[in-house]
């Protein structure tokens, strides 16, 4: 063994390699449930016996035995306040070599996981972490839904440590979700005014989408782009970023970036007449589309704001009532008051 | 949940916050030590706040001492780096430390095998424990 060993040690060319060989000699030594059970547990980031009953059902009367046994390997350290982790080093190689190997087996692990973090709103980094892999369109969709959540609440560290963990799975998910990670950053980096950083994100987020040929993650960064730019005070570059956005929203058929675009182009627009156009094009995009709570924003937000600069008040009020009416409706009712303490005051001006 | 706040009352917060922790570190009468490990994992925003901030803060008050181990570590900055000492942990390929390993490990090897050990193994404190275990399992095949 140890001449057989020696001889593939040698051979040998990457790092990667010779931490497998060590790894799979370490293994090769183990009793075959606990070699099953340590292949297992470098899926998670942290393991403890309940997990590692999750993991592998079958061995569930023995996990607390197994538990036990892991503890006593080399590879494995404390995690603390959760448990035990295989290191760092030794988790990768494992973790490489099951994915050349059996995928399927990969993935039914991950799934396993996503079942076990379920239960616990704490994990959600952790369950989000597995579901890209055991199941990519459910999983990106939870990604997105959790980070717009992070992105809007500012809970930035939960975001950067969601992105950075994901960063881990690039390899076994789809190429354009490399560049979504890349485009999520750019978000997370403009939530908090930081906009060359944002722009350095999105260059490289359209980039990464350009090559993959994802056509509306291009659309939806050039979109960022334009709003960093507008936030800048770079009309005429974000208008530049908009006009391409919204051609390849058209192409693609996405009806709501199509109108948000639209809409953006509108908030840059100098031309009153013009920018009325633009924004009621893209209400009629909102309507078509069913989109309510956009028909609102866009007629509060939007619309009214730029009667009043027009000192139109009776269509400002008019903007401002078909919202009402609007988030009534919707039952969104938060945005009420403000909208008619608006009416009041322009009300006021006109008597 | 206290930072779930827009970024200038984050930024207010966070210096409130840093501002009672350092008073309240400066109540100790002894020394405190902080120990960091895997550095490149930390968020970029707590990374950020390490490197600056919390550094600066420790280089002023002697009674703190901070150790941050990883792949990438802090970029020193000029309120700390004439405070600091930097350390690669480069591969461990001398024999006397790997003997002494051994012995209070309990592993019965001569100076020969553990030398061989070295070379396979690199001197990578990870691969050099995880070798010698398989290896004085297996006394015989080595």
């Amino acid at each position: 063994m140890n001449a057989e060993f020696l001889a593939r040690l040698t051979q040998a060319k990457t790092e990667a390699e010779k931490d497998w060989l060590l790894t799979e000699l370490s293994l090769s030594v183990l009793s075959p449930e606990l070699r099953v059970m340590a292949l297992a547990a470098a899926v998670p980031h942290w393991f403890d016996a309940d997990i590692l009953a999750a993991l592998q059902p079958e061995l569930a009367g023995q996990a607390e035995r197994l538990y036990k046994e892991l503890q006593e390997l080399s590879y494995v350290e404390v995690f603390p306040g959760r448990g035990y982790n295989i290191h760092e080093r030794t988790r990768k190689v494992m973790l490489q070599q099951l994915w050349e190997t059996d995928p399927e087996e990969f993935k039914r692990l991950t799934r396993r996981l996503v079942e076990y973090f379920a239960a616990d709103e704490t994990n959600r980094i952790e369950q989000i972490y597995h579901w890209v892999v055991a199941d990519f369109v459910e999983g990106s969709s939870q990604f997105t839904s959790y980070i717009t959540n992070l992105d809007h609440n500012y809970r930035r560290s939960e975001a950067e440590a969601l992105l950075a963990t994901l960063q881990e799975q690039i390899n076994r998910v789809p190429d354009s979700f490399a560049a979504d990670l890349v485009y999520w950053d750019g978000n997370i980096h403009y939530r908090f005014y930081e906009a060359t950083q944002a722009l350095e994100k999105y260059q490289t987020a359209l980039s990464l989408y350009q090559t993959v040929g994802a056509r509306l993650g291009e659309a939806n960064t050039l979109q960022a782009q334009g709003d960093v730019l507008q936030f800048l005070k770079q009309s005429q570059q974000a208008l530049e970023k908009y006009q391409t956005a919204l051609t390849i929203y058209q192409t693609v058929g996405d009806r709501l970036g199509e109108a948000n675009t639209l809409q953006a182009q509108g908030d840059l627009e100098t031309d009153p007449n013009l920018a009325i156009a633009k924004y009621q094009t893209a209400r009629q995009t909102y309507i078509e589309i069913g989109d309510q709570y956009s028909q609102a924003r866009i007629l509060a937000q939007s619309i009214a704001p730029y009667y009043r600069k027009l000192n139109q008040p009776q269509a400002v009020v008019a903007a401002l009532r078909q919202s009402i009416q609007i988030c009534k409706e919707m039952n969104y009712i938060d945005f009420i008051p403000q909208l008619e303490t608006e009416i009041e005051e322009i009300s006021g001006e006109i008597s | 949940m206290v930072l779930d706040v827009s970024p200038e009352k984050r930024q207010y917060r966070l210096s409130q916050l840093q501002q009672v922790f350092f008073e309240d570190l400066d109540k100790f009468n002894r020394p405190i030590a902080f120990l960091f490990d895997t550095f490149e994992q930390a968020t970029p925003e707590l990374a950020q706040w390490i490197e600056g901030q919390f550094l600066s803060e420790v280089a002023l008050n002697p009674k703190l001492l901070a150790i941050v181990a990883g792949q990438n570590i802090p970029q020193s900055s000029i309120e700390w780096q004439n405070y600091h000492h930097c350390c690669r942990l480069d591969p461990i390929n001398e024999l006397e430390a790997w003997c002494l390993y051994c012995q209070e490990v309990g592993y019965p090897f001569t100076q020969e095998q553990i030398k061989m050990s070295i070379l396979i193994a690199e001197g990578l404190p990870i691969r050099m424990v995880q070798y010698l275990k398989i290896a004085a399992q297996s006394w015989q095949q080595l």
